[in-house]
């Protein structure tokens, strides 16, 4: 192989394999060496993907005439590799001084790993090999956490994860039987591999009901777990849906699905008091918004949704670096414990309103340009519901994060606290993601370049004086209702989502199975061992098992009208009183008794 | 009483408010279904929040949400 040969499979190796192989090397380093290993890891994974052309691919045969596609690059896939490892190494490095665990590395690397196998499937197959060891390792990302609700938290995770694997798999095999195609391409023919399909990327996706793992187990993960779960999961989701189900049949019903999801997340973010499920239920409204985009299907819609799902990545990964900070120094996740935090971590403070302003999407910062981009697409395809309903949510996020920042740092101070700034391990990225952030706001023809649809995306003008007053106004007079009426302030709540209606069926079904299923086996088993009891007895004991063959056979032969016939010549011999029998009959009917007593006896 | 970040943030709000109204007037009228209309969507927003935690509220009870 020469020089410019051995580059080019280089250049083609799968970004995944980095992750998947860096993962089991990693118990062999400690200390600093660990930590220079985890970056190179990162850095190695990000020089792969950005230097991946497009069309490249990697077959893996497995079996005659059956290959896996490892790795298929395209501008779709290509988009969501260079966004996963670039945060990536940006969370690797984040989790440097934040964990201890070499398990929870492991675990990190190898959801990164699968997260980019996923991207770069080229068959379904492949996607749902990646997809389960995804929902596997990120369970571990949760579980370190080490608490008793971190625990339970994680099986909840893991039931939903696997039931929806289940319904992907259902599907992939269906689907595969009735068109013979296992490409990752648009699955158009209504039916039950359709909708199976649809669930099973549903789940990952936290559509609506099928979300409350979401924010029930992504705020009892570690600091750094919740920066990796925030990234891929779900955008995972939101690139296989494009990838399925652009504008399919229920396309319509996939971009109404992405309104309801907005306004919904927004709606319970805003009674939360835990700062990282405030969090988690913005990754429901936002994903929304992808889903919208997507479901849309036009081109500046999937463009859109996609570049939602790039910059959601940069500012939601800030989000909970920023929150991470804040509770690894203070040890508080509730509004209501914080306050005035500003002056002792400034960094923080400043990174974290530049994210909560991407997020809500104000002028200049990333999150204005794809939300404006999706809003744009849905009035364009005369979706106007589906347009208002966003720009409801980009309210109810805004109010969301004016809470956030104010209560976290710029309330009044609290003097118990002590804290200082986050380490620089969490500083560097948090300062660079915010840089992100703020670059590609400033300048969004960066992120045009590499969406799936270029040209059109270059046509849309995220600047235009209509989007840019307009977007003005809603968010100043969100401002100045949030801090003139004070509607909003935080309370210490539980509160309960559609898992109450879970948790509640859970209950009924596990009473169910404890009272009167049990009472029903208990029964049965008691009956059917009366039974056993009755044959063992009768087996065991000869001569009345003799007696009730005989007794049987006799019944039985009285029935049959050959031996009515017989009988009654017999009556007549013994009214006649000569009645005799001759003795080889005798005989014959005692072997006959004998052989059938001995094969009923042989074969019990 | 107000703290200052609230202070300032109302007034600049209401300030920028009535200059976004301005421009929308002078440049983008035609771009809007009526001026004034993503200010209104903005109010409407957020008393529709308001009303919608108040609802929600009716599914909560007391307590630490980490409990």
């Amino acid at each position: 192989m020469n020089e410019t040969g051995f580059l080019e499979f280089l250049t083609s190796i799968p970004p995944a394999f980095v992750y998947i192989f860096g993962a089991s090397l990693l118990p062999l380093f400690r200390g600093r060496a660990r930590k220079a290993y985890l970056v190179a890891i990162g850095v190695l994974g990000l020089a792969l993907a950005f230097t991946l052309k497009p069309q490249t691919s990697w077959m893996l045969p497995i079996l005659p005439e059956i290959k896996l596609t490892l790795l298929h690059a395209d501008a779709l896939s290509l988009i969501m590799g260079y966004i996963f490892t670039l945060i990536g190494f940006f969370a690797i490095i984040y989790s440097l001084d934040a964990v201890r665990e070499t398990g929870h590395h492991i675990c990190a690397l190898l959801y990164i790993g699968s997260s980019l196998g996923a991207v770069f499937a080229g068959d379904l197959i492949t996607l749902y090999i990646f997809w389960e060891i995804m929902a596997v390792s990120s369970l571990g990302l949760i579980w370190y956490e080490g608490s008793k609700r971190a625990r339970d938290a994680g099986f909840r995770y893991i039931i939903f994860h696997l039931f929806g694997g289940c319904a992907l798999l259902a599907g992939i095999i269906i689907h595969f039987l009735t068109t013979g195609s296992l490409t990752v391409g648009p699955v158009d023919e209504l039916g039950i591999a359709y909708f199976l399909i649809l669930l099973g990327i549903g789940v990952n996706t936290a559509f609506i009901p099928l979300h409350t793992w979401l924010p029930d187990s992504y705020p009892k993960a570690t600091i750094a777990g919740s920066v990796f779960l925030s990234v891929y999961t779900t955008k995972t989701g939101v690139y296989a849906l494009a990838r399925t189900f652009p504008a399919a049949e229920a396309g319509g019903a996939v971009a109404y699905m992405g309104a309801v999801m907005a306004i919904y997340g927004v709606a319970f973010a805003l009674l939360q008091n835990d700062v990282r499920k405030l969090l988690s239920y913005h990754i429901v409204s936002q994903v929304g918004y992808m889903v919208a985009g997507v479901g849309i299907g036009t081109m500046i819609g999937i463009n859109g949704g996609i570049a939602h799902v790039f910059n959601h990545i940069l500012y939601k990964a800030l989000l909970f670096m920023c929150m991470g900070a804040v509770i690894y120094e203070t040890g508080r996740m509730n509004l209501t414990e914080l306050g005035g935090l500003a002056r002792k971590m400034p960094v923080t403070a400043l990174t974290c309103i530049v994210a909560a302003f991407s997020i809500s999407g104000v002028i200049g910062f990333n999150g204005y340009v794809s939300k404006g981009m999706i809003i744009h697409a849905a009035e364009e395809s005369h979706l106007h519901l589906i347009a208002l309903a966003l720009m409801l949510a980009s309210v109810g996020t805004f109010l969301s994060f004016l809470k956030l920042t104010y209560f976290t740092f710029f309330s009044a101070a609290r003097e118990e606290i002590q804290a200082k700034e986050a380490p620089i391990t969490m500083l560097i990225p948090m300062v660079a993601t915010a840089a992100l952030c703020v670059a590609i706001g400033v300048y969004p023809q960066m992120l045009y370049r590499i969406l799936p649809f270029p040209e059109e995306a270059f046509h849309y003008d995220a600047y235009s004086a209509g989007h840019t007053l307009g977007t003005a106004e809603l968010l100043l007079m969100t401002a100045f209702m949030f801090f003139a009426f004070g509607f909003f302030k935080p309370h210490e709540r539980i509160t309960y989502d559609i898992d109450l209606i879970y948790r509640r069926a859970g209950n009924a079904f596990i009473h169910f199975c404890e009272g009167p299923l049990m009472s029903f086996a208990r029964a049965t088993e008691s009956m059917m061992m009366k039974i056993a009891d009755a044959f063992a007895s009768f087996l065991q004991n000869s001569s009345a098992a003799a007696g009730m063959l005989a007794y049987i056979m006799i019944v039985l032969l009285r029935q049959s009208e050959h031996f009515k016939k017989y009988e009654d010549n017999l009556n007549r011999l013994r009214e006649n009183g000569s009645m005799k029998i001759a003795i080889g009959t005798g005989v014959l009917i005692t072997l006959l008794l004998i052989f059938f007593y001995l094969a009923i006896f042989m074969y019990a | 009483m107000l703290n200052g970040v609230r202070k300032f943030v109302i007034f600049s709000s209401i300030g920028g408010i009535c200059v976004a109204l301005a421009l929308s007037l002078i440049i983008s009228r035609h771009e809007e279904p009526f001026l004034g209309f993503h200010a209104i969507i903005g109010a409407v927003g957020v008393l529709f929040f308001a009303f919608a935690m108040r609802i929600l509220s009716l599914a909560q009870r007391e307590g630490r949400q980490d409990e």
